[in-house]
C-alpha cells in the first residue's frame, strides 16, 4: 500500500486541530483560541488504498524558530520532509496568514494551501478567487469548512489525486525567489537583511492579493460589535465575574445538585443495600463486608456522587471555550497579570487549571520566556482543578448550604487571586527577568460546535470516573485498612487505628486553624495522593452509608456528613479547611508533571512545600481573622 | 469461597490503582492523558503515541 505523509501547518487558531480530528477520528483537543496545539500529534488513515498519516503542528504565525512553536514547526519542516504540507489558512484573515505561505514557499517545500474559514470571511465581505490564487502560488488551492466532513473529504481527495511535481512556482513566486536570493548574497549583515527579506515578503503579499482578492465594506462584524461591550472598558472584568457566577449558579442550585443529591441517595441507599444484602447471603467474611461497603462503596460512592456536577460545570467552560471568550479573558486579564509580572497570556495555561492542573502545568511551555513558564507552573497548583470541585461543593453543602454556589464561587475566585499575588512574590524574589511582550489575535466569536462540546464533556466525566474506579478504589480500600488496623491487628477505635495515629501527627500544624482533629489531618494527606481522596477519606470516616440506612428521613450526602462532622467542624473552620485544600500541595501526578517540565526536584520541592506554607498561612489567617470579627 | 473471589478481585483492582499512581507520577502525565490527546483536561498532554 502506498504511504503519504502530511503535515498541517498554519497560523494559530485557524482550524488545523479540527481539520486534523474531522480526517483522522482523533479526539484532539479544540478551543476557539490561539495556542491550544503546543505539540505535534500524529493521526493515522487509510483512503483510497493510501496510508496516510497526518502530523498537527502548532500553530505559528511565521517560522524563524524564536518561540517554542516555531522550533518545533521548524524542526519537524527539516527533518521529516513530508510529502504534502497543507498550510491551513483562515480565509477571513488571508492577508496575515500569506506570510507564513510565502516563507513554507522560500523553504521549497511541496506546499498546498487549505483556505479554511470560507463561511467566516463571506460574512466579512471578502471574496477570494481560489483559481487567480492558485494561478498566482502556483500552488493548488483547496476551500474547506472545517467543521464540514464533506469539505475535509474535499481535502483527502487533493491528497491523493494531486501530484506535486506539476507544479512548479508561478512568475511571481519565481521572481521573490531570486530576490531573495540576491539579498542573500549580498553580504548584508543579519539583522538588516532579515528586515529586507520581512519587507520583499508583505511585497508579495501586497501582489497576491491584489490578484485574487477583493473585499467589500460591510460594517463592523458582530463580534467587534460584541467586543465593544466584553473586552473593552470598564465593564469588561465586572461581565466576566458575573458570567462565571451565573455558571456557578447554575451548575451548583439549578442543574448539578439536584443530579448530585439523586445520584448520592442511590449510592448510599439502594446500592449499599444491594451491597450489604448480597455480602451476607453470600456468606462473605465480616472484614470483607466492612472493607466493601464502608471502605469501598463510602470512599468511591463519595467521589462518582459528584459525577453530575463535573459534568454540569464542563459543560459550560467547554462551550465558553468554543465561543472564543476564553481569548478575551487572557484580554482582560493582561493589565491585571502585568502587575503580576506575567502577561495576558500566561493566564490561558492558567485557564486550563480549572480542568486539571497537569495539561495546564505542560501548557506553560507556550509562554515565550522562561521566568513565565517557571512561573505559570508554580502558581497553577492554587487554582481549583475538577479533583477539589467535590471538596467545595461536599463542604459548601454541608455549612453554607443556603450560600453554597456563592461559597464555591468564592474559592475558584479566590484560588486565582492567590495565584497572581503568588506570581508577583516569585516575580520580584525568584525569577527576576526582563518584561514579556504580549501579542494575541482576539479570535471571531463562534457558536460552538456541540458534539464538540459535548465530546469534551464526556471526556472529563470520563476522565473522572476512570480515576475513581482506579486511584480512588486503591486509596478507599488503602484508608479502610489503615483506619480499621494497628499495629496489634483489627480495632474497633479508629481512633487507635494507623490512619489516627499519622492524621493525629498532620493534625498538630493545625491547632490554631480550628480542624485540628485527626480525620481532617488524615484526609489532608490522602489528599496529596489524589485530591478526591479528601472526600472519600471523609465518606469512610465519617461514614456515610451507615448514617444513610439508619436515618429513616430522605437526607441528601451533605446533609448525613455534617450530622456526623459538626462535632469536627464549625462553620469557620470549615471554610479555613476549604481554603487549605484549595491552596495546598498539588496532588502526586502534578508534582511528578512539574519535576518533567522543569527537569529539577528542586522546584518539584519547592512547589510541594511553598504552596502548603502559603495554603497553612492564609487557612490561619482565615479562621484567625474570623474569630476576631466574631464568627464561629 | 466467595471472600476469596471478591478480595482477589479487590487485590487486582486495588494493585491497578496503586501502580496508576506511581505511574503517572513518573510519567507526569494524569489520566485524561489517555482520551484522546487530553480534551478532557484542556489539552496539551503527550498524545502522539496514544494516537496511532
Amino acid at each position: 500500500m502506498a504511504t503519504l505523509s502530511i503535515a498541517l501547518i498554519g497560523n494559530p487558531n485557524t482550524g488545523k486541530s479540527t481539520i486534523f480530528n474531522e480526517l483522522t477520528g482523533a479526539r484532539q483537543k479544540i478551543g476557539n483560541w490561539p495556542g491550544v496545539t503546543i505539540d505535534k500529534k500524529v493521526g493515522y488513515l487509510k483512503y483510497k488504498e493510501r496510508a496516510i498519516s497526518i502530523v498537527d503542528l502548532p500553530g505559528t504565525y511565521s517560522i524563524n524558530a524564536r518561540s517554542p512553536e516555531e522550533k518545533i514547526v521548524v524542526q519537524y519542516l527539516m527533518d521529516a520532509h513530508s510529502d504534502l504540507v497543507v498550510d491551513v489558512v483562515d480565509a477571513s484573515n488571508l492577508e496575515r496568514n500569506l506570510f507564513l505561505t510565502v516563507q513554507l514557499l522560500e523553504m521549497a517545500v511541496p506546499v498546498l494551501v487549505d483556505l479554511n474559514m470560507m463561511d467566516e470571511a463571506s460574512r466579512r465581505g471578502i471574496n477570494i478567487n481560489t483559481y487567480e490564487l492558485e494561478k498566482a502560488l502556483g500552488m493548488p488551492v483547496v476551500e474547506t469548512v472545517g467543521r464540514s466532513s464533506k469539505s475535509t473529504r474535499k481535502l483527502l481527495d487533493v491528497f491523493t489525486s494531486t501530484v506535486m511535481k506539476d507544479y512548479e512556482p508561478s512568475a511571481l513566486v519565481a521572481e521573490h525567489m531570486q530576490a531573495v536570493k540576491a539579498l542573500q548574497n549580498s553580504g548584508l549583515e543579519e539583522a538588516k537583511l532579515e528586515e529586507e527579506i520581512i519587507i520583499l515578503r508583505y511585497a508579495l503579499v501586497d501582489k497576491l492579493m491584489a490578484q485574487a482578492v477583493t473585499v467589500n465594506s460591510v460594517g463592523p462584524t458582530f463580534s467587534e460589535k460584541l467586543d465593544r461591550i466584553l473586552a473593552n472598558g470598564f465593564l469588561a472584568l465586572p461581565l466576566l465575574l458575573l458570567l462565571l457566577y451565573a455558571i456557578f449558579e447554575i451548575t451548583f442550585t439549578w442543574f448539578g445538585k439536584p443530579l448530585q443529591e439523586a445520584l448520592s441517595d442511590f449510592i448510599n441507599g439502594d446500592v449499599t443495600d444491594w451491597a450489604k444484602a448480597s455480602l451476607e447471603t453470600l456468606d462473605v467474611a465480616p472484614w470483607l463486608q466492612s472493607l466493601v461497603t464502608d471502605g469501598i462503596i463510602n470512599g468511591v460512592g463519595s467521589v462518582i456522587s459528584f459525577v453530575p456536577l463535573i459534568f454540569t460545570l464542563f459543560f459550560f467552560l467547554s462551550f465558553l471555550d468554543g465561543t472564543g471568550y476564553m481569548a478575551r479573558v487572557a484580554f482582560i486579564m493582561d493589565p491585571i497579570m502585568r502587575r503580576a509580572g506575567l502577561s495576558g497570556k500566561g493566564i490561558m495555561p492558567l485557564i486550563m487549571g480549572f480542568g486539571c492542573g497537569v495539561p495546564a502545568i505542560m501548557g506553560a511551555r507556550a509562554l515565550d520566556s522562561e521566568k513565565d513558564r517557571m512561573i505559570s507552573i508554580l502558581i497553577t497548583p492554587f487554582l481549583t482543578c475538577g479533583a477539589k470541585l467535590p471538596i467545595m461543593a461536599l463542604f459548601a453543602a454541608m455549612f453554607f448550604p443556603d450560600n453554597a454556589a456563592n461559597v464555591v464561587f468564592c474559592m475558584y475566585v479566590a484560588g486565582v487571586l492567590m495565584a497572581i499575588l503568588m506570581a508577583k512574590v516569585l516575580n520580584v524574589s525568584t525569577f527576576k527577568d526582563k518584561e514579556s511582550t504580549f501579542l494575541l489575535e482576539l479570535p471571531p466569536y463562534r457558536m460552538p460546535d456541540m458534539k464538540t462540546v459535548l465530546l469534551e464533556t464526556w471526556e472529563k466525566g470520563k476522565g473522572y470516573l476512570v480515576k475513581a474506579g482506579t486511584i480512588i478504589f486503591a486509596m478507599s480500600v488503602l484508608i479502610w485498612f489503615l483506619s480499621n488496623y494497628n499495629f496489634d491487628g483489627p480495632t474497633e477505635e479508629m481512633s487507635e487505628s494507623f490512619l489516627a495515629a499519622i492524621g493525629s501527627a498532620m493534625s498538630a500544624l493545625f491547632v490554631f486553624h480550628g480542624f485540628d482533629t485527626w480525620e481532617s489531618g488524615a484526609a489532608i494527606v490522602t489528599g496529596i495522593l489524589a485530591k478526591e481522596s479528601v472526600v472519600s477519606t471523609m465518606g469512610i470516616l465519617y461514614g456515610v452509608a451507615d448514617i444513610s440506612t439508619e436515618t429513616e428521613n430522605v437526607m441528601d450526602t451533605a446533609a448525613q456528613l455534617a450530622n456526623s462532622m459538626g462535632a469536627s467542624f464549625t462553620t469557620l473552620s470549615a471554610l479555613a479547611f476549604m481554603v487549605f485544600t484549595q491552596l495546598y500541595t498539588p496532588c502526586v501526578t502534578a508534582l511528578g508533571t512539574i519535576k518533567k517540565e522543569t527537569g529539577k526536584w528542586k522546584w518539584t520541592f519547592f512547589a510541594a512545600l511553598y504552596t502548603f506554607a502559603a495554603a497553612w498561612i492564609v487557612s490561619l489567617l482565615v479562621y484567625q481573622v474570623g474569630r476576631l470579627l466574631g464568627f464561629e | 469461597m466467595a471472600t476469596y473471589i471478591i478480595a482477589g478481585v479487590i487485590a487486582i483492582v486495588f494493585a491497578f490503582g496503586i501502580r496508576k499512581i506511581y505511574r503517572n507520577f513518573t510519567s507526569g502525565e494524569s489520566d485524561c492523558c489517555g482520551s484522546g490527546g487530553c480534551s478532557g483536561c484542556g489539552g496539551h498532554c503527550h498524545g502522539e503515541d496514544k494516537l496511532k
